[in-house]
C-alpha cells in the first residue's frame, strides 16, 4: 500500500540448515503506517524479535530469510545492498533494546556513545555535537543531562539508562523506531513512564513505532494496531481496541488471562 | 551515586601495581635504561666508533681521587702502558707519571643532541691526551660504556617498535577473523598457522637471507625490526580472534550495528578495546622476545653490523674463549640484556595480576 512506512509481506525466516529448515517466522504480514504505533505481541520464541531484526538485516548467521519482502518507503530492504542497509540503520530505522545495560558499551561514557551516532549520520561540528547530545538527553526527560552524559552506563539507574538508550535511538532522526521489549527489564512504575515517553516522542517527532512486547495490557494504551504472533504465524491482526477487548484466538485470550493478575 | 571520584579500571590497576615493590624497582631500572639510551650521545664520553688501537682490550680503569702523597686531587685517570707478563700475556699497567683529570661537561666528539641540536659537550670526559674506559675497551680500543649506551638505543627500541608492528597486525587480523567468522576466519587462521608452524629462529634466518646485503645500517635496523615482527603476530592474532568471537555476541555490538556503524568501526571501538587488559600484559611479556631476537641475530652476525653498536653484536666479540678469558668485561652487554628481559617479565607478570584479578597467582604479593 502506498503511504505505508513499512510493509512486510509473507515473510518466512528459517534455520539455516538444509536438512531441518525449521521455520521461525512463517508467513508474517504486517503494515506500519506513518505516525502509527503497531504492537507485535507474542510469547517467548514466537518470532517477534527475529522479525524485528530481519527488518534491519541483522539476523544471526544461523537464520535466513526464505521468502517475502520488507518494503520500507518503497524500497525492498531484503534486496538492498549492505552499504544501503548500513545507511538506513540508525538514520531511518532505529532500535531500542530490552536491556540497556547490555546494549551500551560498558567502557565508554553515555555522551560519547550518543555522539557516535551523530558522527556517523550527521555532519555536525564537535561543539554542536556535544550540545545536540545534551539536548537529546533533555528531550527524553533527563533533568541533568550534563552529569548523565559524563557517566558510564553502570553508574545510571535502569530507568535513566533506558531513557539514554531511547535518546541514542532518536539521535539521527529516524522515521521508524523498533522497540524490542523496551520495558521488560524495568519495574512497573518505570514501565509506565517509559511508555509515556515513547508515546510523547512519537507524537512530537512524527515517527512510527513497532513495539515488540508480550504485555497486552500495555498495548491497549499504546498501540493503534496489534499483531499477535504465535509459533511464527500472525494469528490475530487488527485495531488495538478490537483485539484486546474481543480476542478471537485462543492464544490471545491466554495472553490476556496472564495479565489479569 | 557516590560523590567520591570513581577510578577507571586502569587507575585501579596502577594503584595495585604501585604497591608491588619489585615491579616498581623494575620500572625504575627500565626507566634508567631507556633514559640513558635516549641521551646516549650526551652521557657517553665517546662516540660509538671512536677508537684508539693502543687501548685494545684495555681493562676497566680506576678513577683516582688522591695522589701518591694522599692529597685530594679530584678525579683522575692514569695513562696506560702495554707490557707483557712472564707468560707473554699482554697486560696494561697504570703509568703514574701520566695523569689526566676527569671533568664534567667536557668537549668531545660532535653529535646532534636529540637528533637536531649540534653539540660537542659530553656529561663527563677526560682532558688532555688520556682516554677514559670505565667499563674497559673492546678489541679496537673503543669505549665499552659508550658502546653499551649507544647499543641500548637499538636493542631497546627494537623491542618497542617490533611489538608495535606485530600487535597492530595481530589485533587487526585477530579482530577481523573473529568478527566476520566463516571463510575469512578460516583463511586468516590457516595463514597464521603457516607462520606458527615454522620454528621462529629458522623463519628469522630465512627472512634475513631474503634481505639484500648492501643495506646501510638504518635499513638493516628496519629490516631486523620487520623480520622480528613477523614472528610474533600470528600467536597473538589467534588469541585475539578467540576473544573477538565471544565479544561480538555482546548486545552492544548488535546495538552498534543497529546504529549503522561500519564493521571496521565496530571492531575498532567495540571489540578491540575489550581485549586491552590482555594485550597490555601480552605486550610486556613479548618485548623481551624481540630484544633477545635482535641479540641472537646480531650475535651470529646477521643483525646490526659493526661499527653500529647493539647489545647483540657487542656480545658477538665474546663468542671465543680467548677474548672472554683475557677480557671478561666484554660480557657486560649480556648483563644489560639480562636485566632488561627480567624487568619486562616481572612488570608483565605484575600487570597481569593487577589487570585481571581472576588470574591472580598465589603468593605473589
Amino acid at each position: 500500500m502506498a503511504g505505508d512506512l513499512l510493509n512486510i509481506q509473507n515473510l518466512v525466516i528459517a534455520v539455516n540448515d538444509a536438512e531441518r529448515p525449521q521455520k521461525i517466522v512463517d508467513g508474517v504480514n504486517l503494515t506500519v503506517g506513518e505516525q502509527k504505533i503497531v504492537a507485535l505481541v507474542g510469547g517467548s520464541g514466537s518470532g517477534k524479535t527475529t522479525t524485528g531484526l530481519s527488518i534491519l538485516g541483522l539476523l544471526p548467521m544461523s537464520l535466513a530469510v526464505r521468502q517475502g519482502e520488507i518494503m520500507f518507503r518503497g524500497e525492498n530492504l531484503l534486496t538492498a545492498s549492505a552499504r544501503r542497509l548500513q545507511e538506513i540503520r540508525g538514520k531511518e530505522i532505529a532500535m531500542v533494546f530490552q536491556e540497556p545495560l547490555n546494549a551500551f558499551n560498558p567502557v565508554f561514557r553515555i555522551g560519547d556513545q550518543l555522539e557516535e551516532v551523530l558522527i556517523i549520520h550527521t555532519s555536525l561540528a564537535v561543539q554542536q555535537r556535544k550540545a545536540r547530545a545534551l539536548e537529546l538527553l533533555h528531550t527524553v526527560g533527563i533533568s541533568d543531562p550534563v552529569r548523565v552524559a559524563r557517566s558510564y552506563p553502570h553508574q545510571l539507574s535502569g530507568g535513566m539508562r533506558q531513557r539514554a538508550m531511547i535518546a541514542q535511538a532518536i539521535a539521527a532522526g529516524p522515521k521508524l523506531l523498533i522497540a524490542d521489549e523496551p520495558t521488560s527489564s524495568l519495574d512497573v512504575t518505570l514501565q509506565a513512564h517509559i511508555m509515556e515517553l515513547l508515546k510523547k516522542l512519537q507524537a512530537e517527532l512524527k515517527i512510527s513505532i513497532l513495539l515488540i512486547t508480550h504485555d497486552l495490557g500495555m498495548v491497549k494504551h499504546m498501540a493503534d494496531e496489534v499483531a499477535v504472533l504465535f509459533g511464527g504465524k500472525v494469528v490475530e491482526y487488527g485495531p488495538a481496541e478490537a483485539v484486546v477487548h474481543h480476542p478471537q484466538h485462543a492464544f490471545t485470550r491466554q495472553l490476556m488471562e496472564a495479565f489479569r493478575y | 551515586m557516590t560523590n567520591k571520584k570513581s577510578l577507571s579500571q586502569l587507575q585501579i590497576a596502577w594503584q595495585n601495581f604501585k604497591k608491588n615493590r619489585t615491579a616498581m624497582v623494575c620500572v625504575f631500572i627500565l626507566g634508567i635504561f631507556y633514559g640513558s639510551a635516549l641521551f646516549a650521545d650526551f652521557l657517553s664520553p665517546y662516540s660509538y666508533d671512536n677508537e684508539d688501537r693502543n687501548y685494545s682490550y684495555c681493562p676497566p680503569m680506576k678513577v683516582h681521587w688522591v695522589d701518591a702523597a694522599g692529597r685530594f686531587t679530584g678525579p683522575q685517570v692514569y695513562g696506560m702502558t702495554l707490557k707483557f707478563d712472564e707468560y707473554h700475556k699482554r697486560i696494561f699497567v697504570e703509568d703514574n707519571s701520566q695523569r689526566f683529570p676527569v671533568r664534567l661537561f667536557v668537549q668531545g666528539d660532535p653529535y646532534k643532541f636529540l637528533g637536531f641540536i649540534p653539540s660537542r659537550t659530553h656529561l663527563f670526559g677526560v682532558l688532555g691526551e688520556g682516554r677514559l674506559h670505565l667499563l674497559g675497551a673492546d678489541t679496537r680500543g673503543r669505549d665499552l660504556l659508550s658502546r653499551i649506551l649507544y647499543g641500548g638505543r637499538i636493542s631497546l627500541s627494537i623491542g618497542l617498535i617490533g611489538v608495535f608492528i606485530s600487535f597492530s597486525l595481530g589485533l587487526l587480523v585477530g579482530g577481523v577473523a573473529g568478527y566476520y567468522g566463516g571463510k575469512i576466519d578460516n583463511f586468516l587462521m590457516r595463514f597464521c598457522e603457516v607462520f606458527m608452524m615454522v620454528p621462529g629462529f629458522y623463519l628469522m634466518l630465512a627472512l634475513r637471507s631474503a634481505v639484500p646485503d648492501n643495506f646501510n645500517s638504518l635499513q638493516i635496523y628496519l629490516a631486523v625490526v620487520v623480520i622480528l615482527s613477523f614472528i610474533g603476530w600470528a600467536g597473538l592474532a589467534r588469541i585475539i580472534r578467540g576473544m573477538s568471537i565471544s565479544l561480538k555476541e555482546r548486545e552492544y555490538v548488535l546495538a552498534a550495528k543497529v546504529m549503522g556503524l561500519s564493521d571496521f568501526t565496530i571492531i575498532r571501538k567495540h571489540i578491540l578495546p575489550h581485549t586491552l587488559s590482555y594485550s597490555i600484559v601480552a605486550i610486556m611479556l613479548s618485548i623481551p622476545g624481540y630484544i633477545l631476537g635482535e641479540a641472537a641475530l646480531s650475535l651470529i652476525g646477521l643483525g646490526i653490523q659493526d661499527p653500529t653498536a647493539s647489545w647483540g653484536n657487542l656480545l658477538s666479540e665474546a663468542m671465543g674463549i680467548v677474548p672472554i678469558h683475557f677480557a671478561p668485561w666484554i660480557l657486560l652487554p649480556g648483563v644489560f640484556i639480562f636485566l632488561t628481559v627480567i624487568c619486562f617479565n616481572v612488570i608483565g607478570d605484575t600487570l597481569r595480576d593487577c589487570l585481571d584479578p581472576t588470574l591472580k597467582t598465589e603468593g605473589n604479593h
